[in-house]
């Protein structure tokens, strides 16, 4: 990453005493979150905690401002005159959450049109947000949609590849579960860990390739789980509303705090990947997949594809995860025991377990 | 028609997975689809066509047929381009 050092007014303004500041270790990268409200630290947290660390004077491998359009004056003009290179481009990708541009080493968003705007150099590992009051105000959004995706497009400068699944480690082998909201990633992964498997993640994973491996990074958030879920395991049922409504669509909770050395916060090599649908069925059935459309599968849950400049190396990320795991797809049933049991045999067989071996479980 | 020189390639198992770096668009193909795919560019679509029918032992009015929505299908994503 380059910085010019004689035109840098970047560190000036970070270490002026009205930002303070949150250290985050993942895979090796130090991210710096700065901010002058201490709220939108808090908010990063929820996203990011599980990699914070001691704050220390090593130099950042990410620099992550935040501000809000209330906050100085000063700051907020030089977090525009620090964007302003980014310049105009036609957008590479517009969702109903926001509009991603791409320029040369720039990435700039804006989040849900007018509550946020976010620009990062991935040359210079420096990315700086400007919340609007209302995007202040819609806090979970400031952690999900204006940190959150420009920091995963920096850590592509790392070799580190978002991808949409879960993870978990029983013994030496893990198994990645790769698919779109509400497939029963989060139902799968908790029934896993409740038999046994340690956790790494339930809804995103890093990909990075190390020594001609790829490997998972642990990357450990809340779960967020709706009521349907939280029915299936007795362990959650504190999350129930106590007046026994049903007043939020989803509730969070940490994995460790129900299944206390869960966490495993080392990487680890898939050998094996599945694909859920939670059926909700007796039975849990397995098919293998072959690694093309195994490939292709993945290339629907890796989000951050849109980035043209990253698309090749990425793909390449994917093509060797799927050359060294076996690929399945699974519908999921209602018996946990069973799916679990499952689930381990294929980690430790050459193939699905026949429906016999499932019912002699 | 020729590949696009956007597209990267992976043959996996006999199947190929093709991506358009430009658009990310992906596409995969089974055993028949990558035999065509791997000859287009150095074989006219008549010699691929001749090739499929020995290869795959169908009639040469299917073969040709199918070779055509095949192309067409790949033009639409972005994979092979015009080279007139």
């Amino acid at each position: 990453m380059t910085v010019d050092v004689v035109s840098d007014r970047w560190q000036d303004m970070m270490d002026s005493a009205k930002v303070t500041t949150a250290d985050y270790v993942f895979a090796g990268t130090l991210t710096r979150v700065y901010a002058v409200d201490s709220k939108l630290i808090q908010e990063v947290e929820k996203v990011v905690g599980g990699c914070r660390v001691r704050p220390s004077q090593a130099q950042a491998d990410i620099s992550f401002f935040l501000i809000s359009e209330d906050d100085d004056a000063e700051l907020v003009r030089f977090v525009r005159d620090w964007a302003a290179p980014a310049g105009q481009a036609d957008p590479v990708s517009r969702s109903r959450l926001f509009t991603l541009w791409s320029q040369s080493s720039w990435r700039w968003l804006d989040v849900h049109t007018d509550k946020a705007q976010v620009w990062s150099d991935l040359k210079q590992g420096r990315a700086a947000a400007i919340i609007s009051k209302r995007g202040v105000d819609a806090s979970w959004l400031v952690g999900h949609y204006v940190f959150f995706p420009l920091w995963v497009q920096m850590l592509k400068g790392a070799g580190l590849f978002q991808l949409h699944a879960a993870c978990v480690l029983d013994g030496d082998k893990s198994v990645l579960l790769p698919g779109p909201s509400r497939c029963g990633k989060s139902t799968l992964s908790i029934n896993l860990v409740r038999h046994g498997f340690k956790y790494l993640s339930d809804d995103t994973v890093f990909l990075q390739d190390i020594g001609g491996s790829v490997v998972a990074q642990s990357f450990v958030e809340d779960i967020k789980v709706r009521h349907g879920t939280i029915g299936l395991f007795p362990e959650l049922g504190f999350l129930h509303d106590h007046d026994g409504s049903r007043k939020q669509s989803k509730r969070h909770f940490a994995m460790e705090d129900v299944f206390a050395g869960s966490n495993h916060d080392m990487p680890a090599v898939p050998e094996t990947i599945v694909f859920p649908r939670y059926t909700g069925e007796a039975e849990t059935k397995f098919k293998p997949v072959k690694s093309a459309a195994a490939l292709a599968n993945l290339l629907r849950f890796s989000l951050f594809m849109i980035d043209p400049d990253s698309r090749a190396e990425q793909f390449q990320v994917l093509t060797q995860l799927v050359e060294q795991a076996r690929c399945y797809e699974a519908e999921i049933g209602a018996d946990n025991d069973r799916s679990a049991h499952a689930i381990r045999m294929l980690l430790e067989e050459e193939g699905c377990p026949s429906g016999k071996e499932l019912a002699s479980a | 028609m020729v590949k696009n020189s956007q597209v990267l390639e992976r043959e996996i198992a006999g199947e190929t997975v093709l991506l358009n770096l430009d658009s990310g668009n992906y596409l995969v193909l089974n055993e028949t689809g990558s035999f065509i795919w791997s000859r287009l560019g150095s074989l006219e679509p008549r010699q691929i066509g001749d090739e499929l029918c020995r290869q795959f032992s169908v009639a040469n009015d299917r073969a040709e047929a199918g070779l055509n929505l095949f192309i067409e299908e790949l033009a639409k994503e972005g994979m092979v381009e015009s080279n007139q």
